[in-house]
């Protein structure tokens, strides 16, 4: 396995399965022992450069560097900044890495975490490059898994909602079928898994099936990951009304469900999970997004060095 | 006169320079402003479109007078016209023939059709990964968006 250390994160493409096993190995380590590297990175500065904003993403990157001892500096929007007078991309990331030891970036425009990558000299971090990559997001969201089940290997994970613009959710399939998944895809018309995202799994020789309804997969499944269904997709509101009915997991949804299920939500949600269902043993939604807390921390961590 | 020698003399010969042969009949003019012949060129230019081929029904082949291709041309007409020949001559006679190849990764050949890809935005070399041959599937190392043959345009 190639070393972590000085390499970016870009997206998980660049992942073999090993190394996201060992990304893995890293984020539970930093989850059960945290106090053991709160000095690991005194004296680096992580600079968050948020070209469009994402208080959540932000916030826990920003977190994770405190917590392994280091500082932090940055902008939460471009309003203000050189990039917002015109000024490109190339030269804003030549700028800020004379500035600092790491950058964790979020921006507009897709593959602009990969161009950064290429011209700075110091580890780039992908806190999302528009519809494209958000490995940060992936790798909670495998860590939660493994967390929850005991592994990330010959699961079967349904996935519920907008499958069609949903990044998050493109990305745990692909990394779940490197581990032997079965998938399942239940999303409204039009929201369907895009045909690159099912042929590519296809060529990697995914197990996976699509249904309209939940009804017909929900018997045997281990996980269930849900994501929000936005109005702005819809043409008419009816058209919006009729789709949340079909797409709201409720207590009652859940009857008949593996008593094991358990279901993982990206956050924010509105109405496809409704409150009852978070005193369900099934919720874990709220522990995933605590656990991008250790999974930052050790991407940091291995990029910088801190540990192998 | 044989069907075949009808056929073959339709082209005249070059004493010295490059054949593209085989080439797909719909792209042949495409492939012209690639090679950048315009009324300024001076060479020896031959174009043929629409000739008649045993293996594809119909060919289009260009002859240029004293000029050898560079792997960057001969990247762009292999992802446009794959089943392309080349033969560079040499006092008539042909002293190199080769089969056109897509190479795995496609350098600042293409434009990415992704609107919001960086390579649109930042004015870098696009950069692609061959991920089937036939029919044609890349990949976008930027923006990671899929691009298969009706997509390809060649910058």
């Amino acid at each position: 396995m190639a070393s972590f250390t000085g390499r970016s994160v870009i997206s998980m493409r660049d992942f073999t399965r090993d190394e996201i096993l060992h990304v893995l190995d890293v984020t539970a380590e930093m989850d059960t022992h945290p106090l053991k590297y709160a000095d690991a990175l005194k004296g680096k500065i992580m600079a968050a450069c948020f070209f469009e904003p994402s208080t959540r993403t932000r916030l826990s990157f920003e977190s994770a560097m405190l917590r392994l001892g280091g500082t932090v500096m940055g902008f939460a929007d471009p309003g203000g900044t050189s990039a917002k007078k015109g000024e490109s991309l190339v030269d804003s990331i030549k700028i800020v890495e004379s500035y600092s030891d790491l950058i964790v970036m979020r921006h507009p425009v897709a593959g602009s975490s990969r161009i950064a990558a290429e011209i700075a000299h110091i580890p780039i971090l992908n806190g999302g490059d528009g519809a494209n990559q958000h490995p940060s997001q992936t790798f909670l969201d495998l860590y939660t898994i493994q967390k929850e089940k005991g592994t990330i290997e010959g699961l079967k994970v349904g996935f519920m909602g907008d499958l069609k613009y949903g990044r998050t959710v493109h990305s745990l399939a692909h990394a779940l079928g490197k581990f032997n998944g079965e998938l399942y895809f239940v999303s409204p018309k039009g929201l369907e898994m895009p045909t690159d995202a099912l042929e590519e799994l296809v060529r990697d020789g995914v197990r996976f099936r699509e249904y309209a309804n939940f009804e017909d997969a929900k018997g045997n499944l281990d996980i269930l990951y849900v994501t929000r269904i936005q109005r702005e997709r819809f043409g008419t509101e009816l058209d919006y009304d009729k789709v949340r009915e079909g797409y709201n997991i409720s207590k009652k949804f859940l009857e008949g469900c593996n008593p094991e299920l358990r279901i993982l939500h990206p956050l924010p949600r509105v109405d496809e999970l409704s409150s009852e269902v978070d005193s369900t043993p099934h919720a874990v939604y709220f522990r995933q997004a605590a656990n991008g807390i250790p999974t930052r921390m050790a991407l940091i961590a291995l990029v910088m060095g801190v540990v192998e | 006169m044989t069907e075949k020698k009808k056929h073959t003399r339709t082209i005249s010969q070059i004493e010295r320079g490059t054949v593209i042969d085989h080439l797909n009949p719909n792209v042949v003019f495409q492939i012209v402003r690639i090679l950048d012949i315009d009324d300024d060129t001076e060479e020896q230019v031959t174009v043929g479109t629409n000739l008649f081929s045993k293996h594809m029904g119909r060919k289009g082949i260009i002859k240029i007078g004293n000029r050898f291709l560079d792997q960057d041309t001969i990247n762009k007409i292999a992802i446009i016209s794959p089943n392309a020949t080349v033969s560079n001559i040499d006092n008539y006679e042909v002293v190199q023939k080769f089969n056109v190849e897509i190479p795995e990764e496609v350098v600042s050949v293409i434009t990415c059709p992704n609107p919001n890809c960086v390579t649109n935005s930042e004015g870098v070399a696009t950069r692609f990964r061959l991920v089937e041959r036939d029919p044609i599937l890349m990949l976008c190392t930027y923006c990671e968006r899929y691009i298969r043959e009706n997509e390809i345009e060649i910058t």
